[in-house]
């Protein structure tokens, strides 16, 4: 018995040190492990006389008791002071750079025409798209060109070696309306397409490049007229430049449309109040597309009756989009390909 | 098309405002791209009258003292230093202090006028040259006014010139409205669009009195390129200086005054849009004038001092012996008018828009004549023109009219005015907004149609002939709806047909690549379809299809790979001092089609939605410099990091399994060393490789250069189909095995033969190291791979049997590659 107490006076001074598991562990061990002290004296019970056991055995319980609880007592403190000394290291520099994956950057005119694509894709039109090198029949016969005209010089061309073949000459398309006459050709009204896609025209000066992005838009059904062209193109406009847009619709030509009109959006900066504004010149009136009517030998040339179906066709010029959207001084800037410029959009 | 506003309001009798008719034309197609505002400054100019001149008492330079009376302003002095200050009673022009001169000069364009000394002498004012207040470009001395000998000292200029406040509209003339290419067709659209009555030019009868024989001229058409040619004669004529308000209206045209017949020519042409020539009568010989084609071997010197040879498509205006004019196009040197004419042939005559056009391009001569022509001058007004003409030169010129006029016609008839029949329904249906009749004709009467049988539900009018554009009822339906206001046509909705389209090609596709290699971390790219031959030489290509027309002559080649692009944005790149590029393109590369190709016919081409050429779309990507790190360095690209944009690629896109070899025909930019043939499901999509090392220099790029360049179809047509897989509630199982073995053996080898030997438990093979060091035996290296093992079903997999896939799997590499396990 005196043992048992010698014990339990030991215990409290023996976990007051512990200072990790480890030591937890090795202390908890001093006494009931396998050769503790406390483990010892039990192994000696049988030895004791009936009249005996039981009061051993309730003191035995209580030094076994206050051994588990100093223990417990122990690990709460071993485990707080692990957490602090975790939480207490040296802070991270959180100002250092971030690991990061490299994030790639679109092309401007990409974001934009797939932005405008979407717009009309969420308004019912599907996707067209014609090869970029054509035949002058598609890019202006059947598109009512006169031969011989004016009009041709609106778009001045390139043309591509025909290698002595005989036939209508090739050339690159100078405008996305060539997938009017693919479009009309592939199967019968209803049509409802945009058409993205690159063009060409030899003109390089500091408002024009030789190639650029158009999205042609064409619509030939039953009933169609001039008030759905003007709601289409507003509903467009609204959704590009906000919903506060207004839009005015003028006189114009094309030799595919009749009548041919030049649908303006006011001024999403300035709505027209800065005759200064950089966006609109101080017109309040931004271009947003060339549009029309589709002309009666446009359908005719594509096999469709012009009496039972009208339409409207519109062309939007995406790079001139793009310098709005990200304030670009200059259109060569588009096609520089210089990685500062691209990385800072 | 320059408008200016006071000759527009002059010829309406009405002035709605420069802003108003501005608006007007331009939401009814003639678009007014600029108002120019001009004169100004003329407000604060006085007309003076000379009283006396002095010479200047000190200066050396040819200095005058002109003494001028400004009427209730009194008199001043002015330090004048033009050699013309005109006698005492001369009419000058002052301008005083304060008042905006021009100097002519782009650089500093105008001043505003201070007193300060000339020469020692303070002046309160300048007198003032054309040049100095932008009525003229004449600056050899000071404006002398011309037969102002009843005009009062201290006369204000805007008062002796009206009009001389002005602004200038600058059209838009689209290439259908030839009428708008004088002032009297857009005077038309703005009373129409203003809706006032407008009764047209109406020159004053000119009493003729008879002709002698030598003054009758013959003339005749022998082309059917001039349908009709008009000519009058008149004789007396004084060929000198046009007075002011000629000279400046022509100036704040564009037009440079020359002398008062040529400046009458040039002033009908801009009021009625009808080019219109003026010989000299007596440089014709035997007074004979036709319009014929030319013959081969002719040659005509025009007014622009070039010899031009002619050939059987021009035509030309002759005399009897040779070409004077080059029809519709320029004039002739030689019959021209000079200080000593006294005797006039006039011409307005009308010319066929193409034969015109033919002959301005052949002999690339853009003249304000054949711009008109080629657009179609109305073939009724050279009478008009003519007698117009005749009123100004009797006028400017003191000449008299002689009863000498004649009007030939051409061979071929000319087309009878055309009436077009207009449907109610048809209008409406057109514009989207119903347009009452009554509204409907009224405005095609104000445009100079002329008002033909009506009925319930049609109208038909007669088209005038200034208005050639117009034949059909959708062109009448335009004029009714740009003069009735198309902002007021409503807004509709289209009713969605939910069709679908039938021109379709790969659009989805590349955004769906696009997108993969911005997340990947590239940069997109767009490179100009062609480009210089000597770009696609540098990567070893040559371009099979070529532009005929280039903008400039080494830009004539359609790329025939993406691959030469990238590399010149690369270096761009590395020349601004940039160390890592990431660059990627998805474009249309270019082939000639063989001529025993069946899609080089047009018609069948189209129908299948093909072009002349041969298009594909490629997706490429260049790779220069350093690897993705942190802090340190993780070496330079290499070709594996090309794969591996690759793989990462396909997994994005379709989740195909990238296979490399070295097989196919590599393309030239190929590195030898280091380049792979990447496939998808067995089939070949592209190559990566490093930049062959002789084609860095031209581009100065390093070593690190790492191209792919894959076929946009071929990578995407190997897309399985996905199915998904149900996780198994048990885990799998890992070994690391590492193998010496020769490096002779491709890693994918070792992989596959490790995989086959493992049995089907084995899930993956994957390397996870590799060394390469003096201490092992040459030509082996020592590679690490991670294996795999998944349970089936509910059986947990044990470590022994495991272990025993495992010993098999080395077996397996020991036998057949002689490996040793480490
Ligand atoms: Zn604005």
């Amino acid at each position: 018995m005196e043992a048992l107490d010698a014990i339990e006076r030991e215990v409290d001074g023996a976990f007051a040190p512990v200072r990790d598991e480890h030591e937890l562990r090795a202390t908890h061990a001093r006494f009931l492990g396998k050769e503790g002290s406390l483990t010892l004296i039990m192994r000696r019970m049988p030895e004791l006389a009936p009249a005996e056991k039981k009061t051993f055995g309730q003191a035995v319980n209580r030094v076994k008791t206050a051994v588990e609880s100093a223990s417990e007592a122990a690990e709460v403190r071993v485990k707080q002071a692990a957490l602090a000394r975790e939480l207490d290291r040296e802070p991270t520099d959180v100002t250092m750079p971030g690991r990061r994956p490299r994030v790639g950057r679109q092309h401007p005119l990409h974001r934009v025409l797939y932005d405008v694509t979407d717009i009309f894709v969420s308004m019912g039109f599907d996707v067209a798209e014609g090869p970029e090198s054509d035949w002058e029949t598609n890019n202006f016969e059947r598109l009512g060109f006169p031969a011989d005209h004016p009009a041709l010089d609106m778009q001045d061309t390139f043309f591509l070696h025909n290698e002595g073949r005989p036939g209508p000459r090739a050339l690159l398309r100078t405008h996305t309306s060539t997938v009017q006459i693919r479009e009309l050709l592939s199967h019968p009204p209803p049509v409802m397409i945009v058409a993205p896609g690159t063009v060409f025209r030899c003109d390089d000066d500091a408002t024009h490049s030789p190639m650029f992005a158009q999205i042609e838009g064409l619509v030939v059904d039953e009933g169609i007229s001039l008030a759905h062209l003007r709601g289409t193109l507003a509903t467009f406009a609204q959704r590009l430049f906000g919903k506060d847009v207004t839009t005015r619709m003028r006189g114009s030509y094309f030799p595919f449309t009749e009548p041919s009109v030049e649908l303006d959006a006011s001024c999403s900066l300035c709505g027209g109040r800065d005759p200064h504004c950089r966006l609109c010149k101080g017109s309040g009136w931004l271009e947003v597309a060339g549009a029309g009517m589709v002309d009666p030998v446009v359908l005719s040339n594509c096999g469709i009756d012009p009496e039972k179906y009208t339409g409207f066709a519109f062309g939007l010029g995406i790079d001139r989009l793009a310098m709005i959207r990200y304030q670009v001084p200059s259109i060569e800037l588009l096609y520089s390909n210089d990685e500062r410029f691209l990385r800072s959009l | 098309m320059n408008i200016s506003y006071q000759w527009l309001s002059a010829l309406l009798g009405a002035d709605a405002g420069v802003e108003a008719v501005a608006r007007l034309l331009t939401n009814a197609g003639l678009e007014i791209e600029k108002v120019r505002e001009v004169g100004a400054n003329l407000e604060s100019v006085l007309v003076a009258v000379v009283e006396s001149t002095r010479p200047h008492p000190t200066s050396k330079n040819p200095l005058t003292l002109v003494t001028v009376n400004l009427g209730k302003d009194g008199s001043l002095e002015i330090v004048c230093g033009a050699k013309n200050v005109p006698a005492p009673g001369g009419r000058v022009l002052f301008a005083p202090v304060g008042t905006t001169v021009f100097t002519g000069d782009p650089k500093s364009p105008s001043f505003t006028l201070v007193e300060k000394p000339v020469a020692g002498i303070v002046s309160k004012g300048m007198l003032c040259s054309e040049i100095e207040l932008d009525l003229g470009s004449d600056d050899s001395g000071i404006i002398v006014l011309d037969g102002a000998e009843s005009v009062a000292a201290g006369t204000r200029l805007v008062d002796y010139l009206p009009g001389a406040h002005d602004w200038i509209l600058e059209v838009n003339v689209t290439p259908n409205r030839p009428d708008a290419l004088g002032h009297l067709g857009v005077a038309r659209d703005v009373a129409a669009l203003l809706g006032i009555a407008f009764g047209g030019v109406k020159p004053k009868a000119i009493a003729a009195r008879a002709a002698k024989d030598d003054e009758r001229v013959r003339v005749e058409s022998k082309t059917d390129a001039c349908d009709r040619f008009d000519a009058a004669v008149l004789v007396g004529a004084t060929v000198r200086r046009s007075p002011l308000w000629l000279r400046s209206r022509l100036h704040r045209l564009g037009l440079r005054a020359i002398n008062n017949v040529v400046d009458a020519s040039n002033y009908v042409m801009l009021e009625l849009g009808q080019p219109n020539h003026t010989y000299d009568l007596d440089v014709i010989a035997e007074r004979t004038v036709v319009a014929r084609n030319a013959m081969e071997g002719e040659v005509l010197q025009t007014l622009d001092e070039k010899t031009r040879a002619l050939t059987a498509g021009d035509v030309v205006i002759a005399d009897a012996s040779k070409p004077i004019g080059l029809a519709g196009v320029m004039g002739g040197e030689g019959s021209g008018i000079t200080d000593k004419t006294t005797r006039l042939l006039l011409e307005a005559a009308h010319f066929d828009p193409s034969a015109v056009r033919r002959m301005a391009k052949r002999h690339d001569i853009h003249s304000d004549a054949s711009h008109r022509f080629e657009r179609g001058v109305d073939p009724a007004c050279p009478p008009l023109a003519i007698a117009r003409l005749k009123e100004l030169l009797v006028e400017l010129t003191g000449a008299t009219v002689v009863d000498a006029d004649v009007s030939a016609r051409g061979p071929k008839e000319l087309a009878p005015a055309l009436e077009v029949s207009v449907r109610d329904a048809r209008v409406a249906a057109v514009l989207g907004i119903d347009v009452p009749r009554a509204e409907c004709t009224r405005i095609v009467a104000s445009l100079g149609f002329v008002m033909g049988a009506e009925d319930a539900d049609r109208f038909v009018v007669r088209v005038p002939s200034f208005r050639p554009d117009v034949t059909r009822e959708i062109d009448v339906i335009e004029e009714i709806g740009r003069v009735f206001g198309l902002d007021r046509v409503p807004l509709a909705v289209v009713p969605s047909s939910g069709a679908r389209a039938g021109a379709v090609r790969d659009f989805s596709q590349r955004r769906r690549v696009r997108d993969a290699l911005v997340a990947l971390g590239l940069d997109e790219a767009v490179n100009y379809a062609f480009d210089a031959d000597a770009l696609f030489e540098s990567v070893g290509l040559r371009a099979s299809a070529r532009i005929a027309n280039p903008l400039s002559g080494d830009r004539a080649a359609m790329r025939p790979t993406l691959v030469a692009g990238l590399l010149k944005n690369a270096s761009l790149a590395v020349r601004h001092g940039e160390t890592k590029v990431r660059l990627f393109e998805v474009g249309t590369v270019f082939a000639g089609r063989r001529a025993e190709d069946l899609l080089a016919n047009e018609r069948e081409a189209t129908a299948a939605n093909e072009g002349p050429l041969h298009e594909e779309t490629r997706v490429a990507f260049v790779l220069v410099g350093p690897r993705d790190s942190y802090l340190g360095d993780a070496g330079s690209v290499d070709v594996l990091d090309g794969k591996g944009v690759v793989e990462a690629l396909v997994e994005a896109l379709t989740r195909g399994a990238v296979q490399a070899d070295r097989g196919g025909e590599a393309p030239p930019w190929a590195h030898r060393a280091a380049f792979a043939r990447l496939s998808v499901a067995e089939r070949a999509i592209g190559y990566v490789s490093e930049l062959h090392p002789s084609m860095r220099a031209p581009f100065r790029l390093p070593s690190s250069t790492v191209v792919g360049e894959l076929s946009l179809s071929a990578l995407l047509a190997a897309a399985p189909a996905l199915r998904a897989v149900r996780p198994s509630k048990l885990p799998s199982m890992r070994r690391d095995v590492a193998l010496l073995v020769a490096r002779a053996h491709p890693v994918a080898t070792v992989a596959s033969l490790l995989r086959q030997g493992a049995g089907e438990r084995c899930a993956s093979v994957s390397l996870f190291d590799r060394y390469v060091g003096k201490e092992l035996p040459e030509g082996t290296h020592s590679v690490a791979f991670s294996m795999e093992f998944s349970p089936v079903g509910d059986k947990t997999l044990t470590d022994a049997e495991v272990d025993g896939w495992v010993k098999s799997a080395v077996a397996r590499v020991v036998q057949d590659l002689h490996a040793v396990q480490r």
